[in-house]
């Protein structure tokens, strides 16, 4: 979307990097090649990254709060600010060649010295009978996206990690009660966000309870859990955690962990000379927007010392 | 944000705008906002008002049922984006990019759709959007640059559901961005123009 007069957009010409995605840490990345003069293009798949779809972000050093959102706003005026070009596009298999990398999508195939891969990680479905049925009526994988839909209705979010907290508090200033279903004994979020949603009276958390089947007609009706209660919701929102978005670099051949995650080193080096990479999508413990910056950021230093050192011409 | 953006615009476009005193509030709305577009730039971009109950000849050729509404149409006259919603806030870049492929800059999707175009039917795409919605934008925008580049094949209808909640219901819509094709097939979430391109070709085999 930021490709409106196509400028530095070129298929012929061989980039100096290529950063693969649509989030902080690809943007994060872009940043900072464009600064180290390198002729950097990105191609996300989708602008803004999971993080946009939080409601919340009072984590982000130098931000006290805002939204995901309206952080991307601040990532995109800044990448604007240094005529980067972005595409949306997928890109769908990556071929080594002798000095470069060439990127193919369904529509257009590029050539780069350097690829960062940032394609972040995806939302895990439940797996459980009427999801899929009731996606987009009822099921949803974004309350910030969808809440309002549900003013003044009752709904659940599956899940226990300081998302689904997120989640929760999000869905509060609309709906008349939001009970958090969740199996453990204990939910995982931040311990701020804990405290609101202890505090919170349209919040009831449900422990030790599994979902089995999502039912409705037209839209959701009700849930099943896992001890045969029929319990009555208009709305699902699902936060059950996510899964990296690595079948490209598994199909390129960069090495994974047992998660799918793409394992780096300190420099965000993968298996593959000239292939970096970032953020959700790689092995760091910690998942956070600041963390993969930080490390799409090494990844860019990173490729301006491999191009430089390769002694390839940029 | 939009004094910025339709600074990029280089070309004249005109864009008609149907209004309606029985809508009057967001008549207004639209209105207001299309001239802050207008004021700033530099005297390309023409608007065209139409009100609903003096303008009956036009309300049928362009087939229009909902007001306020923005039309976008190519040379042929053809009424290829049709905004039901206020281009301000994340909306504001794809009306912008679409007026500006409207107006000969560069589309990215353009020679696939055009390599396609014999197994695309002709197809109405009405995308559901939000202002809080993340990643409609780049729906849009998706959306927007396949109707452009299709010779009048590909139609899309930008609605916001905040403005036209009964769109929503009738659909049994709870997610943004859905898509409905052809009132029928719902495309929903983070899909990509593979995807969309794919499905379009699906639907004629």
């Amino acid at each position: 979307m930021f490709n409106i007069d196509m400028e530095g957009i070129d298929p012929e010409k061989t980039y100096d990097l290529i950063v693969l995605g649509g989030g902080p840490t690809a943007i994060g990345s872009a940043i900072y090649a464009a600064r180290f003069a390198l002729d950097v293009l990105v191609i996300g798949k989708i602008f803004g990254g999971l993080i946009a779809t939080t409601h919340l972000v009072e984590n982000y050093p130098g931000i006290t709060s805002t939204s995901g959102q309206g952080l991307m706003e601040m990532f995109k005026e800044h990448m604007n600010s240094l005529v980067i070009p972005y595409i949306s596009d997928e890109i769908r298999s990556i071929e080594q060649t002798s000095d470069h990398f060439v990127l193919h999508s369904f529509f257009q195939k590029f050539k780069a010295k350097s690829v960062v891969i940032a394609t972040g990680s995806e939302r895990k479905k439940l797996g459980v009978p009427g999801e899929e049925e009731f996606a987009g009526r009822g099921v949803s994988y974004c309350a910030t996206c969808d809440g309002p839909f549900y003013k003044d209705k009752t709904v659940c979010v599956i899940g226990g990690s300081d998302s689904a907290a997120k989640e929760a508090l999000f869905l509060s200033q609309n709906v008349k009660k939001v009970y958090i279903i969740y199996r453990g004994e204990d939910i995982r979020a931040e311990p701020i966000n804990k405290k609101r949603v202890e505090e919170n009276h349209k919040i009831e958390i449900i422990y030790r309870t599994n979902i089995v089947e999502i039912k409705g007609d037209n839209t959701v009706k009700s849930v099943i859990f896992d001890n045969g209660t029929e319990f009555e919701v208009k709305g699902v929102f699902i936060e059950v955690g996510s899964k990296p978005n690595s079948d490209l670099a598994k199909r390129l051949g960069i090495k994974t962990n047992k998660k799918d995650e793409i394992i780096i080193n300190r420099k965000s080096e993968t298996n593959i000379p000239g292939v970096f990479a970032a953020g959700d999508v790689a092995d760091a413990p910690f998942k956070q927007a600041i963390t993969g910056v930080a490390e799409g950021v090494i990844a860019a230093y990173s490729a301006f010392d491999y191009i430089k050192e390769m002694n390839i011409e940029y | 944000m939009i004094i910025e953006e339709i600074k990029k615009l280089n070309k004249p476009v005109t864009l008609k705008i149907f209004t309606s005193s029985e809508n009057l509030q967001e008549s207004v709305k639209m209105l207001d906002v299309m001239n802050i577009y207008q004021k700033a730039s530099n005297g390309l971009l023409t608007i065209e008002e139409y009100r609903l109950e003096t303008n009956s000849n036009l309300v049928k050729k362009y087939e229009i049922q909902q007001v306020p509404a923005i039309l976008i149409t190519n040379a042929k006259d053809q009424v290829l984006i049709r905004y039901l919603a206020v281009p301000t806030a994340a909306k504001i870049q794809p009306f912008v990019q679409a007026l500006m492929v409207l107006s000969g800059t560069p589309n990215y999707y353009e020679n696939f759709i055009k390599e396609n175009l014999n197994k695309i039917n002709p197809t109405i795409i009405k995308v559901l959007i939000t202002d809080y919605c993340a990643y409609c934008s780049t729906i849009i925008s998706i959306c927007s640059q396949f109707a452009l580049a299709s010779e009048g094949k590909l139609r899309i209808i930008i609605i916001d559901i905040m403005i036209y909640p009964d769109i929503s219901e009738r659909h049994n819509v709870t997610t943004v961005p859905t898509l409905i094709i052809n009132d029928d097939k719902k495309l929903i979430g983070d899909i990509s123009a593979e995807e969309l391109l794919n499905e379009l070709i699906n639907m004629t085999l």
